[in-house]
């Protein structure tokens, strides 16, 4: 909302990649305060909100409650909550507490907004939103400790209290704290108000509420918002919890995943360099009798699978080939459109697609697709993915054996190895794991706080694992293991590498015996995951 | 309010009783919080209820409805039993020392002179005793005498135990012990206590009662006139005291003096009547400021009748309309209803029209299905106002108020668009009874004209018929001073220079004939200018002093306060006289030294009283006046023989009531309580209706107004009506928070969204579990088609308090049904 008001330096910023932090204009941070033990629910503050901020009118019923309504509306950022409370020794407390945004000043939200600048706290600590940058993607409603961001429905921006900041660069107080009248609403430097409260809740103390306490919880940093508790060993009462935190999932997304997750990328890319560079292209050697090399494939179109076509064989057929390809231009639509959501290093990113609010509607769409193809996929390539009794291996040491060029081949290796089918398990696993992540990520507010949470990891996590398979895979499939990548172009691998990397998938094809001759050194298998499909279709 | 709004931040007790002043003045309230923040000031809050005002007081005790006079009368006997009460303040300022004739006596609930045929009292045995040697009366300083008002007191009071009080109030014995304890620790010098109380006290069939206890506690402990203190009532509307100091009644014109009545024929029967005979027996002189009635009276006949009001024809008091009964407005609805009108005799028919401005009876009188009967029965009504009420569309009103076909009813009605208080300027008299000026803020919509605009018009028409045409009394209307520079539309600034007065001749300083206070032409000070000759006019000599030669002092915005007691002597004007605290000379001890110097009302200073404007001739030297100069006797009355309903309150039940009388089973109610006779007019019986009801405001809606802001944010914090029930009872009646329920009373019953509360307690009372449940009246039907609801009053009876006739609104019994 005050975005574009020049007079007030941004402390941090959502999304950002490194501070804009100048300090060249110090402000003192500043605070509400509300004392609820003076507060009478007469809701001026909720009207002044509603008129200075130009806010509709939300409709409401009456359902038994003096509360306007159940939480914060993106049309209603400052809600007076009522409890009642009865009392150990009898007698009852009736509490009211003013809810709005607690402007932290370690904001949750920002932390786990992905869109630049679309949250930023400013130098006084007002935690403040841009719609214009907002993205609406609902991160900030999972990063906040207190419930607060809520998004509109017609324009699917997230909004909350900006704790006027129009009027605080210009020296006023918010709107609601000019509306009260009784005075329990008071606005001013944070220290003032942690010393107005600390005189206050003495009082309180020396008046029969030892438990009497100032709300300004650590564990967010302290927040912008000083609450005076008469039962302040009972923040629960007032609907506040006890011990706020930024959620876990924010920490573990933002601070573990995305520095390992970039590491594990960039690791593999430079890891399948090196691999190439010490163990070179595994070559098809030359078939006994020196012949000359096959002709060039011939086209396979409407052939069926696993038929010779003279020295070739048919390994995916034109639907196969579709198939795969369609999963492909899916999976990188998706984590194009995606990694400028996961972190700002690709931000550059989401220009390709219009923008990074452009993004956050067709990341979860491309991903549906992708997931889909993949559905199909995996219908259309189960029968060649039996797990057969050697394969398990592949999970151990043979993987290791297959990486480091060693040990024995396998001369029982089919269509696929043990090492793709286990591939292909993992990625449909990963596809459909990423759907549901993702649409909980995508109706971040039709699900609870722990599901979003849980959600928003897993999904990290799920897409990084796949990311790094995926170079593996295109590794594999394009200079580790030639004759791979043509297969999936041109649907045909010669009769060598089909005799060297999947022997059985040859005799099988070709009713030839295996040759006994085939050297000790020759991998075992073809390229881990490259698309293969099923005879008999 | 004896004091005001800022005020209540001297206090060191405040009791909030018979009101919630967080619901309904939050603006006023922050002077409570400020009383707590500042100066550890303690907030007691009694009140069926637990109420916004009980959710930040510091104690909270329960009360049934409309028991409050034991409650009060439990405190007295507290006060007096512990010896907590300001005995050098009573002593000095209030009629405790008097001595009662021996014809007084109270017994099984009944004062002596009651005449049963009638359900009236005769007042005449409840006099003093008259003093054999003087004119005045007996009094007896040490308090001894068994008949003097203090002994009379303590009897009275004495039954009120606190188990008595536990029983009628269902107040648990610890809570009032405490109450008692808190509110009587304001019983000394050093400490004061204020009482504010608001149409929780009003609305009852004992309502005078109840604040003349209050206002007998706070004379016992010492707390009226001084700062922090009082009795403090918070009116209902933002203007209802200035419409009250402006003959908002029917027995009252301007500045309260009394309505003519028909055997008062001329100016000196009429005197008779209104201005008391000082009593002067006490120790200090009575000032008895009511022997400048004719002043008053004069001057406002001057106001009235202009020029034709001469010294001849008794400046016009003939042409004063003289009444012959209760012409309070639920007698008036009930001759439309009935058709017929008695009080002259029972030959007279019922008006046949009907002009209610700024009003919906519809909507706020008791019985909803009477008023719509009685206007049904009209030959025509005017409405002016700036919504279409319920009033004015009483003929769409829903089946369950009995409404007739719109064809049948033979009423024309008119609807006049009047401007709302933003689209007009004038004066708003607060309940501190400051008159503060208002400016207007936008034209109003439409044809909408302002209230003074359409009273002109209407006058001048009328006028100018009995100018054509003559009539019967011609002479009150032809002669009406009407003297405004633009006569369709008086500018009100011109009306409040006519309110205040001006002097018509010289006016002379009446100690020194030579000296001349105003020239003709004037504006007066003050009241204490006017004069009884004609040489002054003054519309409403309460607020003279508003429009002075210095301009329009409701304008005045000054925020210096040099007492540092909030009273803002520059900030508009206080009537009376610009005073802050009334009764301010009981602020003082005996030799004019305030009681608490740090919170000094005025004080003596050896020439003249400084503070606050002295509520005592200024350069009397103490010892010369009783501090209440409105009175007779000079001194505050713990003893009030002059209301319809005895001279001590005592508990009555309300009219409707879940249990008899345990003081006097025989006479349960208030024996003089008002009630009407008609099949229309039903009161329930507790066998039939065994729960008790009351009706409230909330502090998001504005009367019956905010429900016709369509769209507007006020109706979305408080969407619709509900029904408050405890717990326990919706328990039992398997009722769940939301759902519908249903309440019957003997007049009618409306349905509603339940509102399950811990708020409203069970009570223990005579012995017997009461349950009470209550809702707002803020809904009607006439609202914007989504936020119409039902009408509160369709449930309320038409019973009422005998002073005042206004009804019990606030303690009825009813049967609560789920739907």
């Amino acid at each position: 909302m005050g975005n574009n008001l020049p007079s007030l330096e941004v402390r941090q910023s959502s999304a950002s990649l490194r501070g804009e932090h100048t300090h060249l204009r110090q402000l003192p941070v500043v605070s509400k305060y509300i004392d609820t033990s003076t507060c009478i629910g007469c809701k001026a503050c909720e009207v002044a909100c509603q008129e200075w901020n130009d806010l509709r009118t939300v409709a409401t019923e009456q359902v038994g409650t003096y509360q306007t309504m159940p939480s914060l509306d993106a049309n209603f950022w400052n809600l007076i909550k009522f409890h009642e409370q009865p009392l150990e020794g009898g007698g009852l407390a009736w509490l009211m507490r003013k809810d709005q945004c607690m402007h932290c000043n370690d904001p949750g939200c920002l932390r786990a907004c992905p869109a630049p600048g679309a949250i930023v706290q400013y130098e006084n600590g007002i935690v403040d939103v841009n719609p214009d940058l907002c993205i609406g993607c609902g991160l900030c409603a999972t990063g906040c400790p207190f419930d607060v961001p809520r998004f509109s429905a017609e324009t699917g921006k997230m909004s909350k209290c900006t704790l006027c900041v129009d009027r605080v660069q210009v020296g006023l107080e918010p709107a609601c704290i000019k509306a009260c009248p009784t005075g329990c609403l008071q606005f001013g430097t944070k220290s003032d108000m942690l010393q107005i409260g600390a005189t206050r809740v003495k009082q309180l103390q020396e008046n029969g509420f030892p438990n009497a306490a100032l709300y300004d919880p650590p564990g967010v940093g302290g927040t912008g918002v000083v609450t005076v508790l008469a039962h302040g060993d009972h923040p629960e009462w007032y609907q506040l919890s006890k011990d706020p935190h930024i959620p876990w999932a924010v920490g573990i997304t933002k601070s573990l995943l995305r520095p390992l997750g970039l590491v594990a990328v960039f690791g593999s890319v430079v890891g399948t360099f090196g691999h190439f560079l010490g163990y070179g292209p595994k070559e098809v050697p030359a078939p006994a009798g020196g012949a000359a090399a096959p002709a060039a494939p011939p086209t396979v179109r409407g052939a069926r699978e696993d038929t010779v076509v003279g020295e070739h064989i048919v390994r995916h057929s034109l639907a196969s080939r579709l198939i795969h390809w369609s999963v492909a231009l899916f999976f990188f639509l998706t984590l194009l459109s995606g990694l400028p959501i996961w972190t700002p290093i690709f931000r550059g990113l989401a220009a390709l697609f219009g923008g990074l609010a452009v993004c956050r509607w067709l990341h979860p769409l491309t991903g549906i697709a992708f997931t889909a193809a993949t559905v199909v996929m995996v219908i259309y390539w189960m029968r060649d993915m039996r797990m057969k009794a050697g394969d398990w291996s592949w999970l151990g040491p043979r993987f290791i054996d297959y990486f480091r060029r060693r040990g024995e081949d396998d001369p029982d290796v089919g269509k696929y190895n043990g090492g793709q089918k286990i591939f292909f398990y993992l990625i449909a696993l990963l596809a459909v794991a990423l759907l549901l992540t993702g649409i909980v990520l995508w109706y971040p507010l039709s699900f609870d706080a722990a599901l979003r949470e849980v959600s928003w990891v897993l999904h990290d996590a799920g897409f990084l694992l796949f990311a790094v398979a995926i170079i593996g895979h295109i590794y594999l499939g394009t200079a580790a293991i030639p004759g791979t990548f043509k297969s999936m172009t041109r649907g045909t691998v010669s009769k060598d590498y089909a005799r060297t990397h999947h022997p059985s998938w040859y005799r099988e094809t070709t009713g030839a015996a295996a040759r006994a001759g085939t050297p000790a050194a020759m991998p075992p298998a073809g390229p881990i995951g490259a698309g293969d499909k099923p005879p008999g279709r | 309010m004896t004091n005001g709004w800022v005020d209540i931040k001297n206090a060191d007790v405040i009791l909030a009783m018979g009101g919630n002043p967080a619901e309904n003045h939050p603006v006023g309230f922050k002077w409570f919080m400020e009383a707590r923040r500042t100066r550890n000031a303690k907030l007691v809050v009694v009140d069926p209820r637990f109420t916004r005002t009980a959710a930040v007081a510091d104690l909270y005790a329960p009360i049934r409805p409309g028991a409050d006079i034991a409650f009060l009368l439990g405190v007295m006997r507290y006060a007096i039993e512990k010896q907590r009460y300001h005995e050098d303040y009573v002593k000095l300022h209030t009629n405790a020392p008097f001595i009662i004739g021996d014809k007084f006596a109270f017994e099984d609930g009944l004062f002596s002179g009651f005449d049963a045929a009638k359900a009236e009292y005769a007042k005449t045995s409840w006099a003093y005793e008259p003093d054999k040697q003087t004119t005045g009366y007996e009094t007896d300083p040490t308090l001894q005498h068994p008949r003097c008002v203090f002994q009379l007191l303590k009897k009275h009071v004495d039954r009120y135990t606190p188990e008595m009080v536990e029983r009628i109030c269902g107040t648990p014995r610890e809570s009032f012990l405490k109450v008692a304890e808190l509110v009587t620790s304001t019983g000394t010098a050093q400490r004061v206590g204020t009482i504010t109380y608001a149409l929780g006290w009003t609305q009852h069939s004992t309502a005078v009662q109840m604040i003349r206890a209050a206002a007998m506690l706070q004379l016992l402990l010492g707390n009226v006139g001084r700062p922090g203190g009082g009795v403090n009532a918070f009116r209902g509307h933002s203007n209802i005291q200035g419409a009250t100091d402006t003959a908002g009644t029917f027995e009252i014109l301007p500045g309260y003096l009394k309505t003519p009545s028909g055997p008062r024929q001329t100016l000196a029967q009429y005197y008779e009547d209104a201005v008391p005979t000082t009593l002067n027996k006490q120790a200090w002189a009575s000032m008895n400021y009511w022997v400048n009635y004719p002043k008053f009276m004069v001057s406002l006949l001057k106001a009235t009748y202009g020029a034709a009001a001469t010294k001849d024809n008794e400046f016009g008091y003939s042409w004063l309309p003289k009444v012959d009964g209760n012409y309070s407005w639920l007698y008036i609805f009930d001759d439309m209803y009935r058709g017929t009108s008695t009080r002259a005799g029972g030959s007279e028919p019922g008006p046949e029209g009907f002009i209610t401005f700024g009003m919906n009876p519809v909507g706020l009188g008791p019985n909803s299905k009477k008023m719509v009967a009685a206007l049904s029965k009209l030959k025509w009504m005017v409405v002016v106002e700036n919504v279409e009420t319920e009033t004015s569309i009483f003929w769409k009103a829903p089946r369950e108020l009995e409404g007739k076909e719109p064809a049948a009813i033979p009423t024309e009605v008119y609807l006049l668009p009047a401007a709302s208080f933003a689209e007009k300027d004038g004066t708003f008299t607060n309940s501190a009874r400051w008159l503060q000026w208002k400016w207007k803020a936008t034209d109003p919509p439409g044809k909408a004209k302002s209230d003074q605009e359409i009273v002109a018009r209407l006058f001048l028409a009328v006028r100018d018929l009995y100018k054509k045409e003559g009539g019967k009394l011609p002479e009150p209307i032809l002669n009406l001073s009407w003297s405004y520079p633009n006569p369709y539309q008086p500018d009100l600034g011109e009306v409040l220079k006519e309110m205040n007065g001006k002097a018509l001749a010289d006016v002379k300083d009446e100690k020194d004939p030579t000296k001349i206070l105003r020239t003709a032409g004037q504006q007066v000070d003050g009241f204490a200018q006017l004069r009884d000759d004609g040489s002054t006019m003054c519309g409403n000599w309460l607020h003279s002093g508003v429009y002075t030669e210095a301009g329009n002092n409701a304008q005045r915005r000054v925020t210096a306060d040099p007492t540092g007691l909030g009273m803002f002597h520059n900030w508009a004007f206080s009537w009376p006289a610009n005073r802050r605290v009334m009764y301010n000379r009981a602020s003082a001890d005996a030799d004019g030294k305030p009681w608490d110097p740090k919170r000094a009302g005025i004080q003596w200073n050896g020439q003249k009283w400084v503070g606050d404007v002295p509520d005592i001739k200024p350069d009397s030297p103490p010892g010369t006046y009783g501090a209440f100069i409105m009175l007779p006797e000079g001194v505050a009355r713990l003893y009030a023989p002059g209301l319809n309903d005895g001279p001590f309150p005592e508990h009555y039940e309300a009219v409707e009531a879940p249990i008899d009388n345990p003081l006097h089973p025989k006479v349960t109610s208030n024996p003089v309580s008002k009630t009407f006779k008609n099949d229309i007019d039903r009161y329930g019986k507790k066998e039939d209706f065994p729960i008790v009801c009351t009706t409230y405001r909330l502090t998001e809606h504005f009367h019956y107004w905010t429900q016709h802001q369509a769209g507007g944010r006020l109706n979305e914090l408080q969407p619709g009506f509900f029904v408050e029930i405890p717990e326990a009872l919706a328990q039992q009646k398997g009722i769940t928070n939301g759902s519908q329920v249903k309440v019957v009373s003997a007049r009618g019953e409306i349905q509603g969204v339940a509102m399950v509360t811990k708020r409203l307690p069970t009570l223990k009372v005579d012995g017997k579990d009461v349950w009470q449940i209550g809702f707002p009246i803020h809904w009607g039907f006439a609202g914007a088609k989504n936020h119409a609801g039902p009408l509160a009053n369709t449930l309320t009876p038409s019973a009422m308090d005998p002073n005042t006739w206004t009804p019990e609104y606030k303690a009825f019994l009813v049967r609560l049904e789920k739907v």
